[in-house]
């Protein structure tokens, strides 16, 4: 019986006179950062197309769940999804990663001022758990043109985090780099600062053939241990790189968030 | 659909396929499907080379032209069988918007060159006839390099609106020797004014349709530049208005950015400029409060449709911008 199944899904693939591939599904969801949990809705409107999805990360495959109704996540999710019809070539898989976030600061302060045409909200752009889109004059985005980025925050009473989020792009055809490196230092009450973590770009990233992503987040790895404020140092990419066709031009840095797990 | 549906429904199209059925799929919605023909085009890349294939016309004799900014033939010749019988034009480096017009018997062309910074109206042989320039005297433009028309339209009169979709946005209305008459729309009230054209459904109350390509939305205007009326299309980046009968035709460049996302389609409208059919992309549905659910991409059978053209029968030629240098393909109405 599955030989026959084969052979019958096959002489499609065999007769059809030029295959097109079907684009990928789109995965909706109402906050890519969330407190409790999120709502995920697939969409392919296309007769006869089916999705199928997983939610936990693994490649949707054969016995991969087909879709049918919106659903909820209440923790932290890879959301894979792919379309399939009788006609047409399966498309690629598609991926959306959702963060439950631990805590969002009372209070922030932006040291570097965002460049003008890309202010958003200001630093509250950064801590809103909103998820900027393609459109950098959303107000979700901020730009930076800067040597260094600094943010400094204040939680409402001491809170450790294992990790913290930085949500930024990479677009080399508009310029847009992604940082060298995020610098994390931690205080409590009259306590002198401390190094709560740090991350660094390799140096050898190639960028050429990577393809622009506008969801593109950095995992910063925090000691866990109480604290009741942070300062956040980044480090902007500094000059566009050789091959690019304004090599040398400051590269710009574009955060949309910034987000902390446990 | 379930999974044992869709396994029966692929094993049944398999055995129709066996048994003789047309065997490239169809795309499209309601009253408006296609069967692809990707092969229409005959041209040998070798003699008529192109780089990106901006937009298509008819003449009166059924002859399709086509611009192209290679400049080894800006203008190719199409039959209707996708053979090229002429090419002509190396002068033309930013060879975009395409518009015919029948000047009284005289078959006219006019060629919007992006990079010339004007419009340039020739006959059918290529024979310069008269040059539109960039409005100098406006008050809107500071230099001719801020003009950079993308597209024409032709009213009844003769006189020439001109979209300066990758310049400031304006429409600019010349008279049909090349004066300028007026200068509406801009960047306040257009996004990429990259198309423009006479809307001749309404002949008693004739209009401009205007793609404000990069907010996804046609826009109406009067002939004087008022703005009358804006028709929301969220997802589709139209490229030009075709008006076909009572439909409008769209080739939709992407459905997502970055522009080179390979995410086009086809859009059509009906006369009362609500989307019908979306060959290449999602079932087209509109909300009880009568928006239209963003449209995207879901067959890759295009990446960056740049221009649609319809033919007698309702078949669609379909010219794409940055596609790494395919021919136009053929879009045929089941």
């Amino acid at each position: 019986m599955k030989i026959l199944t084969v052979i019958l899904i096959l002489i499609p693939a065999l007769l059809w006179g030029q295959r097109y591939q079907l684009n990928s599904p789109r995965i909706l969801v109402d906050s890519v950062f969330f407190r409790q949990k999120a709502k995920v809705q697939l969409e392919f409107d296309l007769d006869s197309a089916i999705i199928s999805y997983t939610a936990d990360g693994k490649i949707p495959g054969k016995n991969a769940p087909v879709y049918k109704a919106p659903f909820t996540v209440d923790s932290s999710a890879a959301i894979r999804a792919k379309s399939d019809h009788p006609h047409f070539l399966a498309s690629s898989m598609t991926e959306k990663l959702l963060f439950k976030v631990s805590a969002v600061p009372d209070s922030f302060r932006l040291l570097t001022m965002p460049d003008t045409a890309y202010k958003g909200n200001g630093a509250a752009s950064l801590f809103d758990l909103q998820k900027g889109g393609r459109d950098l004059h959303d107000g979700r985005w901020l730009g930076f043109r800067a040597d260094s980025v600094v943010v400094t925050l204040q939680f409402g009473q001491a809170t450790a985090n294992r990790v913290l989020l930085l949500s930024t792009l990479f677009d080399p055809g508009a310029w847009i780099f992604p940082p060298r490196s995020v610098e994390v230092y931690g205080q409590s009450g009259d306590r002198p600062w401390m190094p709560m973590g740090r991350w660094m770009a390799r140096p050898d990233t190639p960028w050429k053939d990577r393809p622009a992503k506008y969801d593109d987040y950095l995992r910063v790895v925090l000691r866990p241990v109480k604290v009741d404020r942070l300062r956040i140092r980044v480090i902007p990419y500094g000059p566009l790189p050789d091959g690019h066709p304004r090599a040398g031009t400051q590269a710009w840095l574009f955060i949309d968030e910034i987000a902390f797990q446990y | 659909m379930k999974r044992r549906t869709f396994l029966q429904t692929t094993a049944i199209t398999g055995l129709g396929a066996l048994a003789g059925f047309k065997t490239e799929p169809v795309i499209g919605h309601g009253d408006f499907r296609y069967r692809i023909n990707a092969r229409w085009c005959k041209a040998d890349p070798a003699k008529h080379p192109v780089k990106n294939c901006h937009e298509m016309v008819f003449d009166k004799s059924g002859r399709i032209f086509m611009t192209t900014d290679d400049t080894r033939n800006n203008i190719l010749i199409f039959d209707k069988d996708g053979k090229v019988l002429d090419a002509w034009g190396r002068d033309y480096p930013g060879a975009h918007g395409l518009t015919y017009h029948d000047e009284n018997g005289a078959e006219m062309l006019y060629i919007a060159d992006f990079e010339r910074r004007q419009v340039i109206k020739t006959n059918l042989a290529g024979d310069v006839v008269r040059s539109f320039d960039w409005p100098a005297d406006s008050g809107k433009y500071k230099n001719k390099d801020e003009f950079r028309p993308t597209e024409t339209a032709i009213a009844p009169n003769g006189d020439v609106f001109v979209a300066d979709g990758y310049g400031k946005d304006y429409i600019v209305h010349y008279d049909p020797k090349g004066k300028v008459k007026n200068v509406f729309g801009g960047p306040m009230l257009l996004k990429n004014a990259h198309g423009v054209a006479l809307d001749t459904r309404t002949p008693d109350k004739p209009a401009l349709l205007v793609t404000s390509r990069a907010e996804n939305k046609l826009k109406r205007f009067s002939l004087d530049g008022t703005w009358l009326e804006t028709i929301p299309l969220p997802g589709a980046y139209i490229c030009r208005p075709v008006v076909h009968g009572e439909n409008v035709y769209f080739a939709v460049l992407i459905s997502e950015l970055p522009w080179d996302s390979r995410s086009g389609f086809i859009c059509i409208l009906d006369k009362n400029n609500r989307v019908v059919s979306a060959p290449g992309a999602n079932t087209p549905r509109y909300l009880p409060d009568g928006s239209l659910k963003p449209l995207y991409q879901t067959v890759k059978v295009f990446k960056h449709p740049h221009d649609v053209l319809v033919d007698p029968d309702g078949n669609l030629y379909v010219a794409q911008w940055n596609s790494d240098g395919a021919y136009p393909a053929r879009l045929e109405k089941v």
